[in-house]
């Protein structure tokens, strides 16, 4: 028994050292700092195309066409771009959490949804750049749209599953800790104390077990709602719902807390 | 010169004075010996002095006392604001100093387990875990989906 506490006492300091200030995967970062800079690019290339567009439609001359013309293609292909590097950065945020608690099954799904947007990308991209009129680049932007819409949803998700996932983790931390402060108190328990000290021992014992069968029934009705939350609407439930599992871990550890001040003392 | 005209000339300097009463010119009317008529304004010369009215003077040292006063008011206290805000972003706020944490006392008798090894270790894992709890970011705000214009159109393009 000793031995088990002292492994499970050796992988909670891992998990508190390692997974709270583990590194990020090296091409998150990367991914990150190219969207943020495509990002900024793209809303240089609307403004340019606001005024633009705003000085054909006053004017209606063939030099304000061109000039509409030249506009709308480079936001376009900005917008097109911000479109690639957001899929990726979403691509490589979930390597992050790969193999933990995301379920494998909503990992491929939304993997293969990423996959099917990048390979429409990467056919959209060049139609842009060849398009020659207003016609053309207005065809192509609304064809586009559809799957801006798309992406977005792929986005909620993502976050949501993120989010579970890194609560599934604190729920497991909980669980580990509980399991360990029962198996002190009973260790205590046999070697002698007052019967009034295990009573109120035991009974904060199952309280705190209450609390951590809230968190993990909690955790699955969030992980259930994380699996299909593609618009804000269900994204800001999901968060909801993690909130009050990190409440319930809170008060799991507040009366794991008194356990232990409790032993400590006569 | 004065002897000619017959006027007076205000004596300017000692120098000038001469050095005996009896020695100094005396005006026609007075060698004469008929009455001095009153000095008429000479132009140019402005009219005739008044005596000092005491008020006045009074007046005038209260408002330059004041006038100091304030001078000295503003040197020491600086000079306000002309243009005062009532915006309460703009408002100064009293600086957050962090309260130093208090280790809480145990209050009662340390058990044999209050050294414990294996309890102090828990207790050490409880009280990080707590820690790593309260610093939990649920937002992710950097994954959200990014903002693109859609519908791009040119109303009114024929």
């Amino acid at each position: 028994m000793k031995f088990r506490l002292i492994v499970t006492l050796a992988n909670l300091a891992l998990f508190c050292a390692f997974f709270f200030a583990r590194p990020a995967h090296a091409d998150y970062p990367q991914a990150l700092a190219d969207y943020q800079h495509t990002f900024t690019a793209y809303r240089e290339a609307l403004s340019a195309y606001n005024v633009a567009r705003s000085e054909y439609l006053t004017y209606k001359t063939l030099t304000a066409r061109t000039q509409a013309i030249y506009a709308t293609q480079q936001m376009l292909e900005h917008r097109h771009k911000v479109m690639v590097v957001y899929v990726t950065l979403l691509r490589e945020r979930l390597k992050l959490a790969e193999n933990a608690y995301i379920p494998a099954d909503q990992y491929q799904i939304i993997l293969t949804r990423m996959d099917n947007e990048t390979s429409w990308l990467n056919e959209h991209g060049p139609l842009i750049a060849n398009a020659e009129d207003l016609e053309d680049l207005m065809d192509l932007s609304a064809q586009a749209d559809a799957h801006i819409d798309s992406i977005n949803r792929i986005g909620y998700q993502a976050k949501s599953l993120v989010m579970a996932n890194k609560v599934w983790e604190y729920i497991a931390v909980g669980n580990d800790v509980l399991s360990v402060t029962n198996e002190q108190v009973n260790r205590i328990t046999k070697i002698g104390l007052r019967s009034e000290k295990i009573t109120n021992l035991n009974r904060w014992l199952i309280d705190a077990r209450e609390k951590m069968n809230l968190a993990n029934n909690n955790m699955e009705r969030a992980q259930t709602l994380a699996n299909t939350a593609e618009t804000p609407e269900l994204y800001f439930e999901v968060q909801s719902e993690l909130r009050k599992t990190i409440q319930y871990i809170e008060n799991t550890n507040e009366l794991l807390k008194e356990i232990i001040r409790s032993i400590k003392l006569e | 010169m004065t002897e000619e005209t017959g006027l007076t000339t205000p004596q300017t300097t000692d120098i000038a004075k001469p050095e005996t009463e009896e020695l100094a010119p005396k005006s026609a009317a007075a060698q004469l010996g008929r009455p001095s008529k009153p000095k008429l304004p000479v132009p140019g010369q402005g009219p005739a002095k008044k005596p000092f009215n005491k008020l006045a003077i009074v007046l005038v040292l209260v408002a330059a006392c004041l006038f100091l006063g304030t001078l000295i008011l503003f040197a020491v206290r600086g000079r306000p604001s002309t243009n005062v805000s009532n915006d309460p972003r703009l408002m100064p706020t009293p600086t957050l100093v962090p309260l130093p944490t208090i280790q809480e006392p145990e209050i009662g008798k340390p058990s044999q387990y209050a050294e414990d090894p294996e309890i102090l270790q828990l207790e050490s894992a409880i009280k990080s875990f707590s820690a790593q709890m309260d610093t939990v970011n649920l937002t992710e705000s950097e994954l959200d989906p990014p903002r693109l214009e859609t519908a791009i159109h040119f109303n009114g393009l024929e």
